[in-house]
């Protein structure tokens, strides 16, 4: 019952009983989702011989509960529409379907030196753009967990925007940022820091890059030693003792996914901001896999990891996308980045396509180079 | 409500002889059902998803929910109702529902003044889908409604009940002494703790619980007002041994897929230019493959047996969805030959027309008797499955033992692999409920 105060923080007991009762119903190990859905006589049952409150103080602590989660619904009836941060590239913004919306969660995912951060960077800066120009006129949070921020790189880009847009918004002063290493400083700065940044200077964009770092190195680390126990401040309940198994963390890494996405959802739709991270990939094993059945996780994840759509480029290079098909359902867009050689020309090359987004068209993959301001898409 | 018929505040006040001598008029259909905009689909679904009835549609990222919802919603619009979106976890993109608004509108219509008739919600919980459910208001939802999309439930019951967290740590921590301080997480949520009162209310208990509460007010909602309700519902991972990882609908108890009429599956797969009839205007990566689970509330397939279901092709263009036109009949979009009419499955509405090329003669819903039953348990085929089967049932509520026919094929072949883990090709993939498996966690 402990949600309650994530669901619903503006709640506030009606009465001295219905305080009394929130106490004890805080004890009980129920969701508010459960309070809502039981019988009042079967909270009462469970509350046991301890309360003093009647199943009448119940049906009445429940309905204010009820009808302040339908006040708060329709007080987020009227959020506005998600705007969108341009890439200051008219080809790559209408490929994204007119650029990165607020109110959700996209992503870049690419192997490193593809080009992600540099569509990180961009976005930190163009976001302080004023609305006719394509930004949001606010200001933007990078976390990074691996290498921290590139500033020269991230000089070089704000000079050149605030020359090719003859605005003055665009200054590395308006871009925070923080390294955090592990996954207890990630989760603590997500759920307790970043808020309040948000809060106090209107940021427009977080960037988190990248997302699966942390995860990563925590999870290997506990496979590796067996008596250490893995821990993460996300997850006090389950800190046993004894060693974890794989698939244990890997539930647990399930859990953490889904609270990190939740607690970065709940910013950008409350701020109208847009949540930007970098995934990462590792090889894909079974590119031949014997099972054929059109349902299986590999099949099927040629479409929506970004690698394999085409059943004549299963290559050796086939990548797939980090923390799996878990995070890819909490995401509200993928875009993935790539490096390779092109075929014609014998060059290297980059290429950007989108692998599937609720605002954007997906499929269409689009060239495009790292130019002093920025990116560029190439067409021919 | 003026547009429903009046028979729709009861549904079940005619016989079901009477139902089946009422060849419905051509009216009803178009009152009765909100299109999908692909003919073959409708066909399948007998005329598109019912009013009064809930549906769903599942699916892997980027297969085309959301398109397909919005798309239904257009068609909601375009027939006059009100829709209701409500948004779980990304906002409805109102832009590509406009232009598919408009590729059906009168030229001098302005496509922006359907708008008016969309209300989007927000339920960023559980709790606040419950509240708008059970706990009904007056002016929810409001009074011409004909469609209430939810995209989607499944990653609210992700956030309330986390993953991996109900399934393994709890019921491996029942099994062994309690670690000092191991259940008193500040956030906690359904740990059995030492104030657990009942022994068995794990939190899966009460998912499932809170599942079927759910559905039983969505299906009196859609009832009583004569709307469809549309559940979008994503896709998770179950380990099958011999098969590997394999994509099961996240949200699938017994008791929620027995409250939907119609049940969808959304994916892709490959399929060669040369199968189109016009390639040139159907790129491949449009192209969708909707497995029709259960149509008209008869079953062709579960989440496990998805074979004997059929299978329609669509595509997705910014514009819409549509029929995809194949040269010849593809093994996957045509059914068994078999007898043309049967109690089960009436005869088409007299609005839909057929592509000939795609369904010959057939109809589409094979009347041979379904192999497989509609209901399967939850649980996924385990390594021990006498033991495991019957602890899963019981906790999940499930009725047992129904799974035993369309188990038997997975379980050929895959005796010889270790079942879990090593044959896993990616094994950050599976990190739900499919992993509880005891051979591997002792």
């Amino acid at each position: 019952m402990s949600d309650l105060a994530s669901i619903l923080p503006s709640f506030v007991a009606s009465s001295p009983a219905a305080t009394c009762l929130l106490s004890d119903i805080e004890a009980l190990p129920l969701t508010t989702a459960d309070l809502l859905s039981l019988d009042a006589l079967d909270i009462s049952r469970r509350l046991g011989s301890t309360s003093r409150s009647s199943v009448l103080d119940i049906k009445r602590f429940v309905a204010n509960l009820a009808s302040a989660l339908h006040s708060d619904i329709t007080a987020r009836a009227s959020v506005p529409a998600p705007a969108f941060i341009t890439t200051r590239d008219a080809h790559l913004d209408r490929l994204f379907g007119g650029g990165i919306p607020t109110q959700c969660i996209t992503e870049f995912v690419g192997e490193s030196g593809a080009g992600k951060s540099q569509f990180l960077l961009l976005l930190t800066l163009t976001v302080q753009l004023p609305p006719h120009l394509g930004g949001l006129g606010r200001p933007a949070v990078y976390i990074s967990t691996e290498a921290p921020l590139s500033t020269p790189r991230l000089f070089q880009l704000a000079a050149a925007l605030r020359s090719s847009t003859s605005s003055a918004s665009p200054s590395t002063d308006r871009v925070f940022s923080i390294t955090c290493s592990d996954l207890e400083t990630q989760d603590h700065i997500i759920r307790y820091q970043l808020p309040v940044l948000v809060a106090t200077h209107n940021v427009g964009l977080i960037v988190l890059d990248s997302v699966a770092a942390n995860f990563r190195v925590e999870f290997e680390r506990a496979a590796g030693s067996t008596n250490k126990r893995a821990k993460t401040a996300a997850d006090g309940s389950s800190a046993s003792a004894s060693a974890e198994s794989g698939p244990a963390q890997m539930a647990r890494r399930g859990k953490d996914l889904v609270v990190l996405a939740g607690t970065l959802r709940a910013l950008a739709i409350k701020h109208n901001l847009a949540v930007v991270v970098a995934n990462q990939v590792s090889d894909r094993f079974t590119r031949n896999s014997s099972s054929r059945e059109t349902l299986s996780l590999d099949f099927q994840s040629r479409w929506f990891s970004g690698w394999g759509e085409d059943p004549d480029d299963v290559g050796e290079d086939a990548k797939v996308p980090a923390l799996g098909l878990v995070w890819a359902n909490l995401l509200a867009g993928r875009i993935v980045v790539r490096r390779g050689v092109d075929a014609e020309s014998g060059d290297w090359r980059r290429w950007v396509r989108v692998v599937f987004a609720t605002w954007a068209r997906a499929g269409e993959e689009c060239g495009f180079e790292i130019v002093e301001g920025g990116v560029k898409a190439l067409v021919s | 409500m003026a547009a429903a018929s009046p028979s729709s505040h009861r549904l079940f006040a005619i016989s079901a002889s009477q139902a089946l001598g009422n060849q419905p008029p051509s009216t009803q259909s178009v009152h009765g059902h909100i299109s999908t905009s692909s003919h073959n689909l409708d066909h399948a679904l007998r005329g598109g998803i019912p009013r009064g009835k809930v549906a769903e549609i599942s699916g892997p990222p980027g297969s085309g929910k959301t398109a397909m919802a919005m798309q239904m919603a257009a068609n909601a619009l375009l027939s006059g109702g009100e829709v209701v979106w409500i948004d779980t976890s990304h906002p409805l993109p109102v832009s590509r529902l406009v232009s598919m608004v408009s590729a059906h509108a009168q030229p001098e219509e302005d496509p922006l003044s359907y708008l008016s008739h969309v209300q989007i919600l927000q339920a960023p919980s559980l709790a606040h889908l419950l509240a708008l459910f059970m706990y009904p208001v007056s002016s929810f939802p409001p009074e011409r409604t004909a469609l209430v999309v939810v995209d989607n439930i499944a990653t609210l019951f992700a956030a309330a009940y986390l993953p991996g967290h109900d399934d393994f740590n709890n019921r491996k921590s029942a099994d062994r002494p309690q670690h000092p301080g191991g259940t008193s997480s500040p956030r906690g949520k359904g740990s059995p703790g030492p104030k657990a009162a009942l022994p068995r209310d794990t939190a899966s208990t009460r998912k499932f619980a809170i599942m079927a509460d759910l559905m039983k007010s969505l299906s009196s909602l859609a009832t009583k007002r004569g709307l469809a309700i549309l559940v979008l519902n994503q896709m998770t991972t179950k380990v099958i041994p011999g098969s590997g990882a394999v994509l099961r609908p996240a949200m699938a108890s017994p008791l929620w897929v027995l409250g939907l009429t119609s049940r969808l599956l959304v994916h892709r797969n490959d399929i060669s230019p040369s199968a189109l009839s016009d390639p040139s205007s159907t790129p491949i990566s449009q192209i969708r493959f909707v497995t029709v689970l259960k149509a008209n509330g008869i079953a062709h397939g579960t989440e496990t047996a998805t074979k004997d279901a059929p299978v329609v092709v669509i595509q997705i263009q910014d514009e819409g969805i549509n029929d995809v036109g194949l040269v010849k009949k593809s093994k996957n979009t045509t059914p068994p030959a078999s007898a043309p009419a049967s109690v089960s499955a009436p005869a088409p509405a007299a609005t839909i027309t057929l592509r000939a090329y795609t369904f010959p003669q057939s109809p589409v819903i094979p009347t041979t008797p379904m192999k497989s039953p509609a209901l399967s348990p939850l649980g996924p085929r385990e390594r021990s499955p006498v033991r495991n089967k019957r602890k899963r049932g019981l906790e999940a509520g499930v009725i047992a033992g129904s799974d035993e026919e369309d188990s038997d094929e997975e379980w050929e072949g895959g005796l010889d692999d270790d079942g879990l883990g090593v044959e896993l090709p990616t094994p950050e993939e599976g990190m739900l409920g499919g992993f509880v498996k005891p051979a591997v966690s002792g």
